[in-house]
């Protein structure tokens, strides 16, 4: 039925709306629902009304201050940067994969979530974080887009093409950076120090604030949509270098900028959530088996499917082991590769090709 | 058509200009907020005289902290001020304690923190449904958690727990202008440097001072600017670790500790069958066979709340070494 309504015979406007409006609604939907359960349980329509008021909607019923702190200070702040993480990361990745035409592209591939990795690690070890609690993702933006930088300019030789010197750039520049942020875990002799780079490595949205929420907001927003307007450049791409040259693409240049875009809004998802694994590269390939290939439609929906996917994901490590949390990273890979094989092995049976 | 691509290409430009501009700007401002200067965290409010709520002050973290008035619904997240706490008020006044505080292996307060309703980890959902007036944190707090709490409104003060005995005063001091127990206070600064003082004038009388070294089931030993060296050295001994270690904690071989050839060796004891069997098999090591503690059999543990402590409970941990190191002198 679903994937009748998204063939591709109907119009694409018609199709990106159908697709667009299911997942904006769900994803507000479960919003709502993942806030409402919590250590403290909040009603959902008493929920739904403090999020609807936040908005400046201002209808439902009153919530006593108590629930009022919770959602408002504690839950809203912490979905919204699930959310902005999970669109952040899914269209990255999507956009990797259009540019490098490589289904195991994804965000981390130019050096992004390693060079983040050092940055935070450094943070740590050398207890900044303990004079401001920025410091931390500060560090991590600053190390994550330094580690792309590197990439690039190891790559980008005068007069040659990049893109497949800038995989074995990123590969070697993670290996390094790597090495570098064990010997920095490996030299910490402060045990909460160590739990904190531990935790930090496998990816955490426990106590995001709405300072966090207010950093990370208009650079996902503005990069992402900015990423989307370039879905047309992609799709023209995806028919190789010279056809998209005479369909007067400038290829190097839009490459340049989307891969860009891409490493910068990897970098400040990366900053304020650690590593989480597996949401750049799979949700990509889920929204293409749903919609197709046409990457007008694959970008936007990968950031909403991105969203939604890291709500749902956080919701679990907040409560599979409650009151202990789970790393939010664990359980994007844990669930999310089962159910991306599922969805591979129904395709595989239909004879769809991904 | 080639206008059109030249147009489209002049927006993105455009566009791509206002993001980058707006990274900078932001970044920049990221980047300033981070540091924040010595001098400022050094800085605390001298809690001096008793002044009336409302009371601002700056606490260890350096963040200005206004609390509203007398604190009766306090939260603390830390064993640190837990015992400092539950030493100073009323259970009544105290929301909760840590999920720890009432193990009498970590704290010399377990009784009276089971009077206490609640017991907190740092989820700051559970502690914003506690309605706290006031919460207690540490430097090693998570400081992602604190802000958290701020931005609900709730007054937050990071006490900087130290750690030699000089500065038990302080900390004590600090948490009673917090909750407005100052007279308490007072009182339990007095009677804890009383007995410091017979301890002191005790072991003034010994001939010599055994030289001590700790030793953690973990590996590790404690030196310079540890709270173990400072008991040791009001107990009547030398600690070895002020030497052999470069840090207040740190790991030390088995070899290190033939080579200092301690005449005792003080192990901490968390729990107590564990230990028990940890320390049979390490006081058995046969590298340890020609070290004086082993040989006088001077090889003895100490209850953890004595030794890790940062109130006035430190002073049981005084006493706990200096009966070891000079029996004849300390009942």
């Amino acid at each position: 039925m679903l994937r009748r309504m998204l063939d591709v015979e109907v119009p694409l406007a018609l199709r990106l709306a159908l697709a667009l409006g299911m997942l904006s609604l769900l994803l507000f939907l479960s919003f709502v629902v993942t806030m409402a359960i919590g250590a403290v349980d909040v009603p959902l329509h008493v929920t739904a009304s403090i999020v609807l008021q936040q908005m400046g909607i201002p209808l439902g019923a009153a919530a006593s201050d108590v629930h009022w702190s919770i959602i408002s200070h504690v839950r809203l702040p912490r979905v919204l940067t699930a959310a902005l993480v999970g669109a952040a990361l899914a269209v990255a990745g999507a956009t990797m994969q259009g540019i490098f035409r490589n289904p195991l592209a994804d965000p981390g591939i130019i050096g992004v979530s390693a060079g983040g990795a050092l940055g935070a690690v450094i943070a740590i070890h050398f207890g900044l974080r303990a004079l401001h609690y920025l410091a931390t993702p500060a560090l991590a933006f600053i190390g994550a887009l330094g580690a792309v930088m590197a990439v690039y300019a190891l790559a980008a030789t005068r007069g040659v093409d990049p893109l497949t010197t800038m995989i074995l750039a990123g590969v070697a520049v993670q290996a390094f950076i790597g090495s570098i942020t064990s010997a920095v875990l490996t030299l910490t002799a402060n045990v909460n120090a160590m739990r904190e780079i531990v935790f930090w490595l496998t990816g955490s949205l426990g106590a995001r604030s709405w300072t966090h929420v207010q950093l990370i907001l208009p650079f996902i927003v503005v990069g992402s949509l900015l990423l989307l307007f370039f879905a047309r450049d992609l799709n023209v791409m995806a028919l190789g270098e010279d056809a998209a040259r005479s369909m007067g693409v400038d290829v190097r240049r839009v490459r340049l900028i989307m891969l860009a875009l891409a490493a910068l809004i990897t970098a400040v998802a990366v900053a304020v959530s650690g590593i989480i694994g597996f949401v750049g590269l799979v949700v990509p390939h889920m929204v293409r088996l749903v919609v197709g290939p046409d990457h007008r439609i694959v970008l936007p929906a990968s950031l909403l499917t991105g969203a939604l996917l890291l709500t749902w994901a956080d919701f679990g490590s907040r409560m599979l082991l409650r009151p202990q949390e789970l790393r939010v990273g664990l359980i994007t890979a844990f669930f999310g590769a089962p159910f991306f094989l599922y969805l591979l092995y129904r395709h595989k049976r239909q004879g769809t090709v991904l | 058509m080639d206008s059109l691509i030249r147009t489209r290409m002049r927006t993105r430009r455009a566009l791509l200009t206002l993001v980058f501009a707006l990274a900078a700007l932001l970044a920049g401002c990221g980047v300033q907020t981070v540091i924040v200067p010595e001098a400022e965290r050094a800085t605390r409010a001298a809690p001096a005289e008793t002044a009336a709520f409302p009371r601002t002050l700056t606490d260890g973290a350096g963040n200005e902290v206004t609390i509203p008035q007398k604190p009766e619904r306090i939260v603390s997240l830390t064993l640190g001020t837990d015992e400092i706490l539950l030493s100073l008020v009323a259970p009544e006044r105290v929301r909760a304690v840590t999920y720890l505080a009432s193990d009498s292996i970590w704290t010399n307060v377990s009784e009276i923190a089971q009077q206490v309703e609640h017991t907190v980890q740092s989820d700051p959902e559970q502690i914003i449904a506690l309605e706290p007036d006031l919460v207690l944190a540490a430097t090693y707090n998570n400081p992602d958690h604190v802000q958290l709490l701020r931005d609900a409104g709730i007054p937050v003060v990071v006490v900087l727990l130290f750690d030699s005995i000089d500065r038990v005063a302080d900390n004590i001091r600090f948490v009673a202008h917090l909750t407005g127990d100052e007279e308490r206070a007072e009182a339990l600064i007095a009677a804890m440097a009383a007995r410091l003082e017979k301890v002191e004038a005790l072991v003034a009388e010994a001939e010599t001072k055994p030289r001590v070294l700790f030793y953690s089931s973990f590996g590790s030993s404690a030196g310079k600017g540890s709270t173990f060296s400072d008991i040791v050295r009001r107990a009547g001994g030398i600690n070895l670790g002020d030497e052999a270690l470069e840090s207040p904690f740190g790991e030390i071989s088995l070899e290190k500790i033939v080579e200092l050839n301690p005449d005792v060796i003080i192990t901490d004891e968390f729990a107590p069958e564990d230990n028990a069997k940890w320390q049979e098999s390490f006081s058995n090591h046969p590298a340890l066979a020609n070290v004086n503690a082993k040989r006088n059999g001077m090889i003895y543990t100490v209850p953890a709340r004595h030794l890790s402590t940062v109130s006035h409970h430190i002073v049981e941990g005084v006493y706990d070494v200096a009966r070891l190191l000079h029996p004849d002198l300390v009942e």
